[in-house]
């Protein structure tokens, strides 16, 4: 059973179905939620991005890297404000770095994963080199402050 | 060169708390290898032949003494009392134990090292020119801008999951000592008619089973946009590079696909958004990180030459040796050094701790610190007053190390091949020896000059056959070992890819077969200026295919 994890631990899928995104191009009316598999392309689905609540991107594998770039896109250069939800092959050792890419909350389904995040949280970096990623993440307060380094709270 | 502080301190520690708990997960069942595999691989473990291997990364090959001896350390207590040094600048042990690993990686925390992305689906260890900061024809140090690109590159969240591996190497000099025309991002740094630093960006260069020259993609991006260019290549890459095939999946196949127009272009549509983010690169950075690699305050020696005259006269061993390993440094009464890892008959790149505690020893006495590993598998001292050189020399022979043959015919490279490797179909290592100990006799290597062979037990190339001026490729052929022979590869300002000759040969036929192309290109040169590779270029492969393949009795 698919369980839903965020930033702030875990929490309860309220969250609609959403719409595949073919589906949604044909008629967006007025849903609030649209779900992309790796290989999507954005042009498309920028225009209506205002309306959009919930954007959630599957991971058929967890080694297929292609969502963390159309987050970075979606963020970065399109300025989606909405939730970013990952689904699909969603695994402990990437957790972090989902939250770093702007990713909000992670749809898990593998058992050894979830039974980690809630016995103890895997160990966790604090210090990256990457400043442009979306997530939460400020000026470390400790070695040189170089332009590219980031740590998260 | 780079000292760590509280930050990198931080990153590193953290990284051996998370790697130990991904090992005790894998070791109680937790993770299948499968689940293990990339996050070992991210760590530098492989699993090879016989047992796992752990790849060290040595930041564009520089390393001081006491890295050094750690490394020799982690040789005697966890290996079997050697290293082994890779063609992309870092060292590799073949035999530890899964369960040390952890407490290897804790060792090497202490010295400021790291295996951080030596393997894995990610940005790689960024390599530079091995002569960098000593040489005299560089524009400035490239090492700045690698460890830039190392600490940015390394646990990127988007870049983590690439189709493929992706390597990075940086040059500052024309001669191209760092052989970006083959990598999949090559930095060439440049200064622009206003003076001005920035690179020239090659791209989609690679070897493996499709090897292909690096194309240019921009020929001058500006230093404070080196971060954001290089972003906009990786974000494309991510996005567009096959991944229904690992053997297609490199940059190279997306910019072939593609062709070079339509990828420049991607590449620029995703700049123009990025350009003047936070990855602007300060100029105020730069010149920090800069001040890390300042050059030592190296003194004026000038009995070197005297000292070097009078050596001279009393060895030619030592004669030899300066004029074939030791190179021009920027301070005339200083040299480069080159530690051939290649003595006769030896395996090409390994060292034993007992060597590295020496070089460590050196670097401390004579070399202001400072070790560099070459990709072509040897070690470098880059700042050596010439009136050293005696010492060095001394020291270097007594352990091994003093083989005279830096870029002659028994300076090969080599990957491990069917000794060592999962993944190859023949050996590497002893056709390396069994050449070496043919054209043992140094006086006739140097008679034949500039000769560059390099060995690849399977297709992947990881020993660089393609760019060889002699390439050889082990590949398995009806149950036996068979070598494939190519001719014209170069790594360099010019690089190519080598053309087979023609049928390939035995491993026992082939130190033969060497021969007789070496016996064609010395029967046919034009001169001894003129270069084994300048000779195939200019005749191309027909007198070889004679001599080789030609009729008995036919003259050759």
């Amino acid at each position: 059973m698919a369980e839903l994890y965020t930033q702030a631990g875990f929490a309860a899928d309220t969250a609609a179905e959403p719409l595949a995104l073919a589906d949604f191009l044909a008629a967006p009316g007025n849903a609030t939620s649209v779900l992309l598999e790796p290989d999507a392309r954005l042009e498309g689905l920028v225009p209506h991005l205002g309306q959009l609540e919930r954007i959630v991107i599957r991971f058929p594998k967890f080694n297929d890297g292609r969502g963390y770039s159309l987050a970075a896109r979606l963020r970065l250069h399109h300025g989606y404000q909405g939730v970013l939800r990952a689904t699909g092959d969603v695994l402990i050792d990437q957790v972090q770095y989902f939250f770093r890419q702007g990713f909000d909350e992670l749809l898990i389904s593998h058992a050894p994963t979830l039974k980690r995040l809630k016995d103890n949280p895997a160990p966790v970096h604090h210090v990256f080199g990457q400043a442009d990623v979306p997530g939460r993440d400020a000026a470390p307060a400790f070695g040189h402050a170089y332009s590219w380094r980031r740590a998260s709270p | 060169m780079y000292r760590y502080d509280e930050f990198d301190h931080a990153f590193v520690t953290a990284r051996v708390a998370e790697y130990s708990d991904q090992v005790k997960r894998r070791v109680s069942g937790e993770l299948t290898e499968e689940q293990f595999r990339p996050l070992r691989l991210m760590n530098g473990v492989y699993l090879q032949l016989h047992a796992y291997m752990l790849r060290i990364a040595i930041p564009y090959g520089t390393l001081n003494a006491r890295q050094m001896r750690r490394l020799a350390r982690i040789a005697r207590v966890y290996d079997k009392g050697y290293g082994h040094f890779t063609t992309r600048q870092n060292i590799q042990f073949n035999w530890p134990a899964l369960s040390d690993t952890p407490a290897i990686l804790q060792e090497l925390a202490e010295v400021e090292m790291h295996a951080i992305q030596t393997s894995g689906n990610c940005i790689r260890n960024v390599t530079a020119d091995h002569f960098a900061g000593a040489t005299v024809d560089e524009v400035a140090d490239p090492r700045p801008y690698a460890e830039i690109l190392r600490q940015w590159s390394s646990l990127h969240p988007e870049f983590s999951y690439l189709p493929r591996k992706f390597k990075i190497a940086v040059t500052a000099s024309e001669a191209d000592r760092a052989a970006i025309q083959v990598h999949d991002i090559g930095l060439h740094l440049k200064r622009n008619a206003a003076g001005e630093t920035g690179f020239a960006v090659y791209a989609g260069g690679g070897q493996g089973r499709t090897p292909m020259v690096a194309k240019l993609v921009n020929p001058f991006v500006a230093e404070r946009d080196l971060l954001s260019y290089v972003t906009a290549i990786m974000r494309v890459y991510n996005l567009y590079g096959r991944r229904d095939n690992k053997y297609k999946a490199r940059i190279k196949i997306l910019v072939h696909e593609i062709g070079l127009d339509a990828f420049r272009n991607e590449v620029d549509a995703e700049w123009a958004m990025i350009r003047d983010s936070e990855l602007v690169l300060p100029e105020a950075d730069v010149r920090a990180i800069q001040s890390y690699f300042a050059p030592p305050m190296l003194q004026d020696r000038p009995e070197g030459i005297l000292v070097l005259a009078d050596a001279f006269q009393r060895s030619a061993a030592f004669k030899a040796w300066v004029r074939q390993n030791c190179d021009e440094h920027v301070h005339p009464d200083h040299a480069i050094v080159t530690i051939s890892l290649k003595a006769i008959g030896a395996v090409p790149g390994d060292a034993s701790a007992e060597q590295m505690d020496v070089v460590a020893d050196l670097a401390e006495r004579f070399g202001h610190d400072e070790i560099r590993v070459s990709h072509e598998q040897n070690l470098v001292l880059p700042h050596v007053a010439k009136a050293d050189l005696p010492a060095v020399h001394e020291m270097l022979a007594r352990h091994g190390l003093a083989e005279s043959n830096a870029g002659l015919i028994s300076d090969i490279i080599a990957c491990p091949g069917l000794d060592y490797c999962a993944l190859a179909t023949a050996r590497s290592i002893p056709v390396a020896q069994a050449i070496s100990t043919r054209f043992a006799d140094l006086e006739y290597q140097r008679e034949i000059g500039e000769l560059k062979v390099k060995i690849s037990g399977c297709i992947n190339a990881c020993g660089h056959h393609h760019v060889g001026h002699i390439g050889i490729l082990g590949i398995e052929k009806r149950g036996e070992e068979h070598y494939q022979v190519t001719l014209g590869g170069a790594a360099d300002a010019a690089t190519a890819v080598g053309e087979i000759v023609g049928p390939g040969f035995s491993a026992e036929e082939l130190p033969e077969k060497i021969e007789v192309i070496v016996s064609t290109y010395m029967s046919n040169r034009a001169s001894k200026e003129e270069r084994f590779i300048d000779y195939v270029r200019r005749a191309g492969l027909t007198p070889f295919k004679q001599a080789l393949y030609g009729t008995v009795g036919e003259a050759a």
